[in-house]
């Protein structure tokens, strides 16, 4: 297994820090806001610089709006183009992509596209009158299905990104077995994404600089005990709210994936 | 431009309709699960009371609704959609057992949302008229030509697309209905994992989690401010009427199938009276003096003065992310990213 960190932006990455890290694949990116996300230039520049030290980079697409669209397609094609693999979060630059993508590329269905009833919060309050096997199928990735895999596969998709829960471990192994590669995303994962960025408009930033402000991590807790007692430990960054997991046992996946922010929290290395 | 409003039963049906709906959706029952059903809802809200129906139900609201020209949405739309652990479980077949017994009833269009249910529907050779739900938040011409060469006739775009961006997603596709959300909606996109109103009751206190209150603390976790900062869900559309008409957008959707009936039926005949301005003027600024003339004070006092216009200038429309065309990277063609 592959062993990866996920960071949102490349400005503070810097050559010592890519001399000293010990993962395989330095994945980057915002899955909420693409002019939050690493520029064209940046990821070529960072990729060769890993390249020379037998890493390599992956780039998360966000979720896209018209106006983000073709420069997003564009700049994803040219990174495949590069050899920098990619996952994608919209069905409609997978549309785009179609024509253009060859055998050699490695694109990845990104994580807001498979989902399971296992990343809800509140799942088992949902759950907890449905039979043992309802449980059972709706805590799958929904990626596990046969239709599914052969449409990916026909759009030459070499594998998806999950939120590494345990209840979905199973799913996974059969998706696997279908032929596409998983990577998992632990220690820290994704509770929701807006288009309105709660950054944005509390600290009424303008588009020029609350691209700054999006890397900084704000801790949200529910006001009344009565919630506080009921919602997870949670974060925002920018329009992607996050939350704070680090005990679901781990599967054999493709690549495993960690959030910086775990490591930074508590400078441990991965 | 038709007015899709919420029902729950045969009562709720005729009172939506007597309240101006020309078309309205409804959950059916199924014995695949318990509390939940394959529409995007539970069987019951969190007051407990049963918001989905059963086959003879559902044949009554369809021929009701069809004796006064109003056709009927079968939501089956499900956030989820995988293949089978067991064949001794069959959800699927479940699933298409729902889909039919919506066909036979003689529903207009079935609201699908994973992609794999739509998939089997091609594959099992399902004819009938498709929805795409607002599950699969298209905010882009591009994902809707995903969906239409599937066999989709229907998109309802995300809540959070602006009314720039309907108007260019409507002229990119001509053959396409279009459905866009006209009253509430949600805050966050619908991969969401604060899902609510999945069966859980009022004694759960898990209520609408975005508009909770929550304290914003920094990385040192210093206290900054407390606040609704997870709400971003806007109201209403009745200003934006003249443009969506005008534009082609097919339907504007009002929620509330798990919501008090009585007062999704003010807000139906609200935005009836509204469009029947609009129709009958078909001119921006008389309809728009019209409409705001007519609104109930407590529409204006709780939505009007709270600027809580889904698609005009307000402080959340203000910060949604990528609006403006080349804004976040200087627009470029594709042989400048070729060295």
């Amino acid at each position: 297994m592959k062993k990866g960190i996920y960071i949102r932006s490349l400005i503070d990455y810097c050559d010592n820090e890519i001399e000293k890290t010990d993962v395989d694949i330095i994945v980057v990116g915002n899955y909420g806001c693409a002019r939050a996300s690493p520029s064209f230039e940046q990821c070529i520049s960072t990729s060769k610089k890993l390249q020379k030290k037998k890493r390599l980079l992956h780039y998360i697409s966000p979720k896209l709006s018209e106006a983000a669209f073709e420069n997003e397609f564009k700049k994803v094609l040219s990174l495949l183009n590069d050899n920098i693999s990619v996952s994608i979060n919209d069905w409609g630059l997978v549309y785009r992509l179609k024509p253009y993508i060859k055998m050699e590329h490695n694109l990845y269905i990104g994580r807001l596209l498979t989902t399971s009833f296992a990343n809800l919060v509140w799942d088992e309050v949902f759950l907890r009158n449905e039979s043992e096997q309802a449980k059972q199928y709706l805590w799958q990735n929904n990626m596990n299905d046969k239709n599914k895999i052969d449409l990916l596969n026909n759009y030459s998709i070499k594998g998806i990104e999950v939120d590494a829960v345990n209840k979905i471990e199973n799913s996974c192994r059969r998706i696997r077995e279908m032929g596409l590669q998983i990577i998992g995303y632990t220690k820290d994962t994704l509770l929701s994404v807006s288009r309105s960025c709660p950054i944005k408009r509390y600290f009424g930033e303008h588009d020029a600089n609350c691209k700054t402000l999006c890397c900084n991590k704000y801790i949200i807790k529910p006001t009344g005990q009565k919630s506080r007692n009921i919602y997870p430990e949670m974060y925002l960054q920018g329009n992607v709210l996050y939350q704070v997991r680090e005990n679901d046992d781990l599967y054999d996946f493709y690549t495993l994936v960690v959030n910086e922010n775990y490591t930074k929290n508590r400078k441990e290395s991965i | 431009m038709k007015i899709l409003a919420p029902i729950c039963n045969l009562d709720s049906a005729i009172l939506q309709i007597e309240s101006g709906a020309n078309e309205i959706y409804i959950s059916g029952d199924t014995d695949a699960f318990h509390t939940l059903t394959f529409s995007g809802r539970a069987k019951h809200n969190i007051k407990g009371e049963r918001i989905c129906v059963n086959k003879q139900e559902l044949k009554e609201i369809v021929d009701y609704s069809h004796s006064k020209n109003v056709s009927v949405m079968y939501t089956a739309n499900l956030p989820f959609f995988a293949d089978n652990i067991s064949n001794e479980h069959d959800f699927r077949k479940g699933f298409l057992d729902y889909v039919s017994a919506g066909i036979e009833a003689g529903v207009d269009s079935i609201v699908i949302s994973d992609l794999g249910a739509i998939l089997l529907l091609n594959k099992e050779n399902i004819i009938a008229h498709y929805t795409l739900s607002t599950y699969q938040e298209t905010m882009n011409s591009n994902q809707l030509m995903f969906f239409q060469q599937l066999g989709i006739k229907r998109i309802v775009l995300s809540y959070h697309v602006t009314l720039d961006e309907i108007v260019e997603i409507a002229k990119n596709s001509p053959n396409m209905e279009l459905e866009v959300f006209g009253h509430f909606g949600c805050s966050f996109y619908s991969d969401c994992n604060l899902k609510h109103g999945l069966g859980e009751r009022d004694y759960d206190c898990i209520g609408t989690p975005c508009r909770n209150y929550f304290q914003i603390y920094d990385e040192v976790e210093q206290l900054l401010f407390e606040g609704q900062i997870l709400n971003f869900s806007l109201a209403c559309s009745i200003c934006s009427l003249y443009t969506l008409m005008t534009n082609g957008i097919y339907a504007l959707k009002l929620v509330g199938r798990d919501m008090d009936m009585r007062q999704n039926a003010i807000i139906t005949q609200v935005y009836s009276k509204a469009l029947k301005y609009v129709e009958e003027s078909y001119e921006r600024n008389y309809s728009k003096n019209c409409i705001l003339e007519t609104l109930p004070q407590w529409w204006k006092k709780t939505l009007c003065e709270r600027r809580q216009c889904k698609y005009l200038d307000n402080l959340i429309t203000q910060s949604y992310v990528d609006k403006i065309k080349g804004d976040y990277h200087e627009k470029r063609d594709l042989h400048s990213f070729i060295n």
